[in-house]
């Protein structure tokens, strides 16, 4: 069985909103707050609006600090997934999933998906993420997660009470702006990467050598660039006198 | 009749890919922005800002120059006055000489340059305590102070009157969230807040309120990206610079216009309670945060020279 895990496109927002509108036709309706997307009634266009987000077309700025994903086991796709990338710090979140009520089954195809992600995003150096959900469903949750502590450090920051804003900005956005109907964590992951133990635990400071041979690095690099600027003065500098001799003879 | 704000309409704003629609409904829709390349070679910078004042006077006979304080305001009138027109002139002070290190010795040099300039007298204080601000916000779609009591003056005066713009560059990292990959050029910047919103006065009030000097046509903004000081700032050869401001005396020396060295003032600085308190309020009345639009510096000098439409889209 081999799952991929595949870049949607503007062209696949048909199929993203159908999907979406068979799967919360199953849905209990008091389950979410109201996300306010747009000013339409109708579910489909509220959809379209929403899900167009995820699925920008390349000539838009920051077109993919958004997107959308499809998990694909050979040609079908078992679940989407939306994640948000933010400029704070190199890290993504997930935004929303959509998938089919499968009981039980979904654990491993829930676990293929975030490995997935996780290497996705560490390829392109985002090495933290963030899940949100409700504080109801931590025993689950934290299970489904399990196999993601090998790599990462895990731990909830806080808990957002039902019907509270967090005075935090990141925080209440990550919360999707609105004010949820029941308590929600708010879960952070950190790669771990090495020398991050305590002293008791073996841990070891940066060794002199090693500090400075990365500062030569930089200083070098900088020499380069001052080194470039002042070359590209001086040919200015001959370009000048050249210039005012053959206008000289010109003249 | 329809308002001139740029040469032949070479800027535009609008939403969700249609030039028609200026006003933003929802958060989703999409912010575009084009600039039309040039048509012609352009000359000098000075000349280009000199060719633009006679434009705009042809097109408004009685334009008024809505004089800052700084420095932009001040090059546009030597520009002006270099064309042989003599503008109208009017600025805001604010009471207590709260905005009197600003606009003061602008004041002194007017008078000085034998010419007169309209006083419009504003209480920003009770323009935000009364929340006549906000009604402004809703009305244009103006997210900032600055740009509230700018369009509330401008609905007083009611006449053909230009705020002078600046050809803004300001160094902005772009990243590729797929890949990681980033680069910090410099960018050409425009607001949906500062620019947008004079585009939706005029066409609520139907006020010949302009905001485009600099910017006027694709040949004087041309003209300014090949300064040798812009050339050698976008080109990262002034170094530890990301953003134009602390070079612009350097920049409007090239013009040959004679103007004092001043500090930088926002001529707010007193306000900045204010500017806050409006920042943080202006949500409830306004659901949509402002909008930037970006295009690299290098790219439209190339596509200006090219004749070619740079355009920005942004969700």
């Amino acid at each position: 069985m081999s799952y991929t895990l595949k870049p949607l496109e503007f062209s696949d927002l048909d199929f993203t909103v159908e999907t979406a509108l068979k799967i919360y036709d199953n849905s209990d309706p008091d389950k979410y707050p109201e996300f306010k997307i747009t000013n339409d009634v109708d579910r489909a266009t509220r959809f379209q609006k929403f899900f167009k987000m995820f699925l920008i077309p390349s000539n838009f700025n920051n077109h993919n600090i958004r997107k959308a994903f499809g998990l694909f086991k050979d040609d079908e796709c078992i679940c989407l997934v939306g994640v948000r990338r933010w400029g704070h710090l190199p890290s993504w979140s997930i935004s929303w999933l959509l998938s089919p009520s499968i009981g039980a089954r979904f654990i491993p195809i829930f676990r293929i998906l975030v490995q997935e992600l996780c290497k996705f995003h560490e390829a392109a150096g985002m090495n933290e993420f963030y899940v949100t959900y409700p504080s109801t469903r931590e025993a689950a949750y934290s299970k489904i997660m399990l196999p993601i502590r090998e790599r990462y450090f895990t731990f909830i920051e806080c808990v957002v009470p039902k019907n509270e804003r967090h005075p935090y900005g990141l925080i209440h956005e990550l919360m999707g702006g609105v004010l949820h109907p029941h308590e929600m964590s708010f879960r952070r992951y950190i790669l771990r990467r090495e020398n991050t133990e305590a002293p008791s635990a073996g841990g070891k400071h940066v060794s002199m050598a090693a500090a400075e041979s990365d500062l030569n690095a930089r200083l070098e690099k900088f020499q380069e660039r001052q080194d470039k600027i002042e070359e590209y003065k001086k040919n200015k500098a001959k370009e000048k006198p050249e210039n005012e001799n053959a206008n000289n003879e010109a003249t | 009749m329809s308002i001139i704000n740029t040469e032949n309409s070479y800027i535009k704003y609008y939403y969700n890919n249609d030039p028609s629609k200026i006003w933003r409904e929802e958060g989703t829709d999409t912010s575009h922005m084009s600039v039309g390349g040039c048509t012609r070679k352009p000359m000098s910078f000075r000349n280009e800002c000199v060719r633009s004042a006679r434009a705009l006077t042809s097109n408004y006979k009685d334009l008024t120059i809505f004089m800052s304080g700084g420095l932009d305001s001040e090059i546009a009138l030597h520009s002006f006055m270099a064309a042989g027109l003599t503008p109208k002139l009017a600025t805001v002070r604010f009471p207590n000489g709260a905005n009197a290190h600003d606009i003061n010795p602008m004041l002194e040099m007017v008078r000085e340059m034998g010419l007169s300039c309209h006083i419009i007298e504003f209480d920003p204080e009770e323009f935000v305590q009364s929340e006549e601000c906000y009604e402004v916000a809703i009305r244009y779609q103006a997210y900032s102070l600055y740009q509230q009591i700018l369009l509330r003056v401008a609905e007083d005066y009611s006449a053909p009157m230009i705020t002078i713009d600046e050809v803004e560059l300001e160094k902005a990292p772009v990243i590729n969230w797929d890949t990681g990959k980033y680069t910090i050029p410099w960018m050409f910047l425009k607001k949906e807040d500062q620019d947008g919103v004079w585009r939706r006065f005029n066409d609520k009030t139907g006020i010949p309120a302009l905001n485009n000097f600099y910017t006027y046509s694709p040949e004087s903004m041309l003209a300014f990206l090949q300064l040798p000081t812009v050339d050698d700032l976008i080109n990262d050869r002034i170094f530890g610079k990301l953003g134009w401001t602390s070079s612009k005396m350097k920049i409007y020396a090239h013009t040959g216009f004679k103007f004092r060295p001043r500090p930088k003032f926002t001529g707010v600085e007193n306000y900045m309670h204010l500017w806050n308190q409006v920042g943080y309020n202006v949500k409830k009345h306004l659901p949509h945060s402002p909008r930037g639009f970006i295009i690299p510096a290098i790219e439209l000098r190339d596509n200006l020279i090219a004749g070619k439409e740079s355009s920005c889209h942004i969700l």
